[in-house]
Protein backbone atom coordinates (compact mmCIF):
# COMPACT_ATOMS: atom_id res chain seq x y z
CA UNK A 1 0.00 0.00 0.00
CA UNK A 2 2.73 2.31 1.25
CA UNK A 3 4.96 0.84 -2.25
CA UNK A 4 1.85 2.36 -4.47
CA UNK A 5 1.46 5.45 -2.38
CA UNK A 6 5.00 6.25 -3.17
CA UNK A 7 4.36 5.55 -6.64
CA UNK A 8 1.76 7.15 -7.06
CA UNK A 9 3.15 10.77 -5.66
CA UNK A 10 6.51 9.96 -7.37
CA UNK A 11 4.07 10.01 -10.67
CA UNK A 12 1.91 12.57 -9.93
CA UNK A 13 4.61 15.19 -8.16
CA UNK A 14 7.56 14.52 -9.45
CA UNK A 15 10.54 12.90 -7.49
CA UNK A 16 13.85 13.06 -6.74
CA UNK A 17 16.60 13.16 -9.67
CA UNK A 18 18.37 9.96 -10.50
CA UNK A 19 21.98 11.94 -10.04
CA UNK A 20 20.61 12.58 -6.48
CA UNK A 21 21.09 16.60 -6.44
CA UNK A 22 18.59 19.31 -7.57
CA UNK A 23 17.63 19.14 -11.26
CA UNK A 24 19.09 22.82 -11.36
CA UNK A 25 22.40 21.48 -10.52
CA UNK A 26 21.94 18.65 -13.10
CA UNK A 27 21.27 21.14 -16.32
CA UNK A 28 24.15 23.17 -14.92
CA UNK A 29 26.41 20.64 -15.17
CA UNK A 30 24.85 19.58 -18.16
CA UNK A 31 25.59 22.87 -19.40
CA UNK A 32 29.27 23.31 -18.44
CA UNK A 33 29.42 19.88 -20.56
CA UNK A 34 28.61 20.83 -23.42
CA UNK A 35 30.23 24.46 -23.36
CA UNK A 36 33.11 22.15 -21.89
CA UNK A 37 33.00 20.65 -25.62
CA UNK A 38 32.85 23.99 -27.44
CA UNK A 39 36.36 24.71 -25.78
CA UNK A 40 37.59 21.35 -26.27
CA UNK A 41 37.19 21.76 -30.38
CA UNK A 42 38.84 25.38 -30.14
CA UNK A 43 41.73 23.58 -27.82
CA UNK A 44 42.06 20.57 -30.75
CA UNK A 45 41.57 23.10 -33.57
CA UNK A 46 44.77 25.09 -31.99
CA UNK A 47 46.85 21.77 -31.62
CA UNK A 48 46.27 20.83 -34.62
CA UNK A 49 46.78 23.86 -36.82
CA UNK A 50 50.50 24.54 -34.23
CA UNK A 51 51.48 21.02 -35.39
CA UNK A 52 50.81 21.18 -39.14
CA UNK A 53 52.51 24.34 -39.23
CA UNK A 54 56.15 24.52 -39.83
CA UNK A 55 57.18 26.85 -37.26
CA UNK A 56 55.54 28.59 -33.94
CA UNK A 57 56.50 31.82 -32.13
CA UNK A 58 58.35 31.64 -28.71
CA UNK A 59 55.14 32.62 -26.41
CA UNK A 60 57.68 34.02 -24.00
CA UNK A 61 58.85 36.26 -26.14
CA UNK A 62 55.88 37.86 -26.76
CA UNK A 63 54.53 37.32 -23.63
CA UNK A 64 55.48 37.90 -19.67
CA UNK A 65 55.53 34.55 -17.90
CA UNK A 66 55.03 35.91 -14.56
CA UNK A 67 52.02 38.41 -16.04
CA UNK A 68 50.88 35.17 -16.69
CA UNK A 69 51.24 33.24 -13.94
CA UNK A 70 49.53 36.09 -11.88
CA UNK A 71 46.49 35.56 -14.09
CA UNK A 72 46.52 32.15 -13.79
CA UNK A 73 46.82 32.87 -9.99
CA UNK A 74 44.03 35.10 -9.57
CA UNK A 75 41.76 32.92 -11.50
CA UNK A 76 42.48 29.85 -9.32
CA UNK A 77 42.19 32.23 -5.96
CA UNK A 78 38.80 33.54 -6.77
CA UNK A 79 37.48 29.85 -7.52
CA UNK A 80 39.02 28.92 -3.87
CA UNK A 81 37.12 31.88 -2.48
CA UNK A 82 34.01 31.27 -4.35
CA UNK A 83 33.84 27.56 -3.23
CA UNK A 84 34.60 29.03 0.67
CA UNK A 85 31.51 31.56 0.18
CA UNK A 86 29.17 28.83 -1.06
CA UNK A 87 29.98 26.70 1.58
CA UNK A 88 29.90 29.20 4.35
CA UNK A 89 26.73 30.28 2.97
CA UNK A 90 25.04 26.59 3.23
CA UNK A 91 26.98 26.85 8.05
CA UNK A 92 24.46 29.78 7.77
CA UNK A 93 27.73 32.30 7.84
CA UNK A 94 26.99 34.77 6.28
CA UNK A 95 28.99 37.19 7.25
CA UNK A 96 32.01 35.13 5.99
CA UNK A 97 29.56 34.17 2.70
CA UNK A 98 29.53 37.55 1.44
CA UNK A 99 33.07 38.51 1.77
CA UNK A 100 34.58 35.81 0.11
CA UNK A 101 31.75 36.42 -2.37
CA UNK A 102 33.14 39.75 -3.16
CA UNK A 103 36.50 38.80 -3.15
CA UNK A 104 35.98 36.61 -6.05
CA UNK A 105 33.53 39.19 -7.86
CA UNK A 106 36.86 41.44 -7.53
CA UNK A 107 39.16 38.80 -8.29
CA UNK A 108 36.92 38.44 -11.79
CA UNK A 109 37.12 42.18 -12.36
CA UNK A 110 40.78 42.15 -12.01
CA UNK A 111 41.34 39.56 -14.16
CA UNK A 112 39.68 41.12 -17.03
CA UNK A 113 41.03 44.55 -16.66
CA UNK A 114 44.62 42.00 -16.83
CA UNK A 115 43.16 40.47 -19.74
CA UNK A 116 42.46 43.42 -21.59
CA UNK A 117 46.21 44.93 -21.19
CA UNK A 118 47.85 41.94 -22.13
CA UNK A 119 45.02 41.86 -25.77
CA UNK A 120 45.95 45.95 -26.09
CA UNK A 121 49.74 44.72 -25.69
CA UNK A 122 49.92 42.00 -28.30
CA UNK A 123 48.16 44.24 -30.21
CA UNK A 124 50.24 47.08 -29.71
CA UNK A 125 52.79 45.01 -31.14
CA UNK A 126 51.08 44.20 -34.69
CA UNK A 127 49.06 41.24 -33.67
CA UNK A 128 45.79 41.15 -35.70
CA UNK A 129 43.05 38.53 -36.64
CA UNK A 130 44.53 38.34 -39.79
CA UNK A 131 48.49 38.54 -39.32
CA UNK A 132 51.13 39.10 -36.93
CA UNK A 133 54.89 40.40 -36.91
CA UNK A 134 56.28 36.99 -36.46
CA UNK A 135 54.76 35.58 -40.19
CA UNK A 136 51.99 33.13 -39.16
CA UNK A 137 48.77 34.39 -38.88
CA UNK A 138 47.35 31.26 -37.85
CA UNK A 139 48.76 32.13 -34.60
CA UNK A 140 47.04 35.43 -33.16
CA UNK A 141 43.82 34.49 -35.12
CA UNK A 142 43.54 31.41 -32.40
CA UNK A 143 45.06 33.49 -29.72
CA UNK A 144 42.31 35.69 -29.98
CA UNK A 145 39.56 33.56 -30.65
CA UNK A 146 40.28 30.92 -27.46
CA UNK A 147 41.35 33.82 -25.33
CA UNK A 148 38.66 36.03 -26.51
CA UNK A 149 36.07 33.15 -26.29
CA UNK A 150 37.45 32.64 -22.57
CA UNK A 151 37.10 36.21 -21.43
CA UNK A 152 33.81 36.55 -22.70
CA UNK A 153 32.74 33.19 -19.83
CA UNK A 154 34.70 35.73 -17.75
CA UNK A 155 32.61 38.32 -18.52
CA UNK A 156 29.72 36.38 -18.22
CA UNK A 157 30.87 34.89 -15.05
CA UNK A 158 31.05 38.41 -13.41
CA UNK A 159 27.71 39.53 -14.55
CA UNK A 160 26.06 36.45 -13.02
CA UNK A 161 27.76 36.80 -9.45
CA UNK A 162 26.82 40.76 -9.86
CA UNK A 163 23.25 40.00 -10.50
CA UNK A 164 23.06 36.92 -8.24
CA UNK A 165 25.19 38.82 -5.32
CA UNK A 166 22.34 41.46 -5.73
CA UNK A 167 19.01 39.06 -5.87
CA UNK A 168 20.53 37.54 -2.74
CA UNK A 169 20.99 40.52 -0.78
CA UNK A 170 17.30 41.80 -1.07
CA UNK A 171 16.79 37.61 -0.01
CA UNK A 172 15.75 36.84 -3.53
CA UNK A 173 18.38 33.92 -4.00
CA UNK A 174 18.56 30.79 -2.51
CA UNK A 175 21.84 28.92 -1.19
CA UNK A 176 21.63 26.54 -4.64
CA UNK A 177 21.24 30.18 -6.77
CA UNK A 178 24.63 31.08 -5.04
CA UNK A 179 26.30 27.89 -5.61
CA UNK A 180 25.06 27.79 -9.76
CA UNK A 181 26.69 30.90 -10.09
CA UNK A 182 29.96 29.08 -7.71
CA UNK A 183 30.00 25.78 -10.59
CA UNK A 184 30.01 28.48 -13.73
CA UNK A 185 32.89 30.35 -11.60
CA UNK A 186 34.97 27.38 -11.39
CA UNK A 187 33.77 26.03 -14.88
CA UNK A 188 35.66 29.35 -16.37
CA UNK A 189 38.58 28.74 -13.98
CA UNK A 190 38.65 25.33 -14.97
CA UNK A 191 38.76 26.33 -18.70
CA UNK A 192 41.87 28.82 -17.87
CA UNK A 193 43.85 25.64 -16.93
CA UNK A 194 44.06 24.25 -20.04
CA UNK A 195 43.89 27.63 -22.25
CA UNK A 196 47.27 28.35 -20.41
CA UNK A 197 49.16 25.02 -20.92
CA UNK A 198 48.17 24.55 -24.60
CA UNK A 199 48.23 28.22 -25.81
CA UNK A 200 50.79 29.29 -23.34
CA UNK A 201 53.53 26.79 -21.70
CA UNK A 202 53.42 23.91 -24.28
CA UNK B 1 27.44 17.58 -3.80
CA UNK B 2 24.73 16.31 -1.76
CA UNK B 3 22.69 19.18 -1.36
CA UNK B 4 23.14 19.00 2.57
CA UNK B 5 26.84 18.00 2.38
CA UNK B 6 28.72 20.82 3.50
CA UNK B 7 32.96 20.94 2.83
CA UNK B 8 35.16 22.18 5.28
CA UNK B 9 37.12 25.25 4.74
CA UNK B 10 40.73 23.52 5.34
CA UNK B 11 39.83 21.11 2.12
CA UNK B 12 39.95 24.24 0.02
CA UNK B 13 42.79 26.15 1.32
CA UNK B 14 44.89 22.69 0.96
CA UNK B 15 43.74 22.45 -2.66
CA UNK B 16 44.62 26.11 -3.11
CA UNK B 17 47.93 25.64 -1.94
CA UNK B 18 48.62 22.63 -4.28
CA UNK B 19 47.42 24.54 -6.99
CA UNK B 20 49.48 27.41 -6.61
CA UNK B 21 52.68 24.73 -6.22
CA UNK B 22 51.55 22.93 -9.38
CA UNK B 23 51.37 26.23 -10.92
CA UNK B 24 54.63 27.95 -10.11
CA UNK B 25 55.87 24.13 -10.79
CA UNK B 26 54.50 24.23 -14.73
CA UNK B 27 55.80 27.73 -15.07
CA UNK B 28 59.34 26.77 -14.09
CA UNK B 29 59.12 23.97 -16.45
CA UNK B 30 57.51 25.44 -19.22
CA UNK B 31 59.81 28.42 -19.04
CA UNK B 32 62.97 26.17 -18.82
CA UNK B 33 65.45 24.94 -20.62
CA UNK B 34 64.55 20.56 -20.74
CA UNK B 35 63.89 18.97 -24.09
CA UNK B 36 60.77 19.82 -25.35
CA UNK B 37 59.10 16.09 -25.02
CA UNK B 38 59.84 15.52 -21.41
CA UNK B 39 58.87 19.72 -20.52
CA UNK B 40 55.73 18.72 -22.64
CA UNK B 41 54.78 15.37 -20.33
CA UNK B 42 55.48 16.93 -17.30
CA UNK B 43 53.32 19.85 -17.98
CA UNK B 44 50.29 17.83 -19.11
CA UNK B 45 50.43 15.65 -15.68
CA UNK B 46 50.91 19.07 -14.00
CA UNK B 47 47.33 20.64 -15.63
CA UNK B 48 45.68 17.03 -15.18
CA UNK B 49 46.26 17.49 -11.50
CA UNK B 50 44.87 21.10 -11.52
CA UNK B 51 42.09 19.98 -13.37
CA UNK B 52 40.80 17.46 -10.98
CA UNK B 53 41.93 19.22 -8.01
CA UNK B 54 39.06 22.36 -9.47
CA UNK B 55 36.71 19.62 -11.09
CA UNK B 56 36.43 17.26 -7.89
CA UNK B 57 36.80 19.99 -5.31
CA UNK B 58 35.77 23.42 -6.27
CA UNK B 59 32.97 21.82 -8.45
CA UNK B 60 32.54 19.47 -5.85
CA UNK B 61 32.48 16.86 -7.97
CA UNK B 62 33.91 14.44 -5.26
CA UNK B 63 31.08 15.01 -3.10
CA UNK B 64 28.23 14.11 -5.52
CA UNK B 65 26.42 11.03 -6.23
CA UNK B 66 28.59 8.51 -8.39
CA UNK B 67 26.13 8.39 -11.42
CA UNK B 68 26.68 12.52 -11.71
CA UNK B 69 30.54 11.52 -11.32
CA UNK B 70 30.58 9.35 -13.89
CA UNK B 71 28.26 10.98 -16.29
CA UNK B 72 30.74 13.82 -16.24
CA UNK B 73 34.09 12.31 -16.44
CA UNK B 74 33.14 9.71 -19.01
CA UNK B 75 30.74 12.15 -20.87
CA UNK B 76 33.41 14.72 -21.46
CA UNK B 77 36.42 12.84 -21.59
CA UNK B 78 35.18 10.04 -23.87
CA UNK B 79 33.25 12.97 -26.29
CA UNK B 80 36.76 14.92 -25.84
CA UNK B 81 38.49 11.87 -27.39
CA UNK B 82 36.23 11.48 -30.56
CA UNK B 83 36.84 14.81 -31.35
CA UNK B 84 40.42 15.01 -30.93
CA UNK B 85 40.21 11.52 -32.38
CA UNK B 86 38.06 12.90 -35.19
CA UNK B 87 39.76 16.14 -35.80
CA UNK B 88 43.27 14.76 -36.16
CA UNK B 89 42.38 12.00 -38.54
CA UNK B 90 40.52 13.89 -40.91
CA UNK B 91 42.56 17.03 -40.82
CA UNK B 92 45.40 14.56 -41.32
CA UNK B 93 43.97 13.12 -44.06
CA UNK B 94 43.17 16.21 -45.82
CA UNK B 95 47.04 17.54 -45.69
CA UNK B 96 47.76 14.15 -47.35
CA UNK B 97 45.19 14.24 -49.75
CA UNK B 98 46.04 18.15 -50.72
CA UNK B 99 49.62 17.73 -50.91
CA UNK B 100 50.49 14.23 -52.68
Amino acid sequence: MEVTQTIETALTQGSESPFAPNWGKVFMWVFILSDGLIFASLLAAYGFLRFTSPSWPNRWEIFHPHYIAAMTILLLSSSTTMAISVESLKAGKHGMARFFYLVTFLAGVTFLGMQAYEWSHFIGEGASLTGNPWGIPMFSALFFLITGFHGFHVLSGVTILFLVGMLKLYDKATVHTVEMAGLYWSFVDLVWVFIFTFVYLI
Amino acid sequence: MSDTTIVKKRVFVISWVLLMLLTFAMLAVGTGTAPAHQKNVFILVMMLAQAYLVAFYFMHLRFEKLPLIVSVVFGILLTALLLYGVLIWEGTRIIILTNP
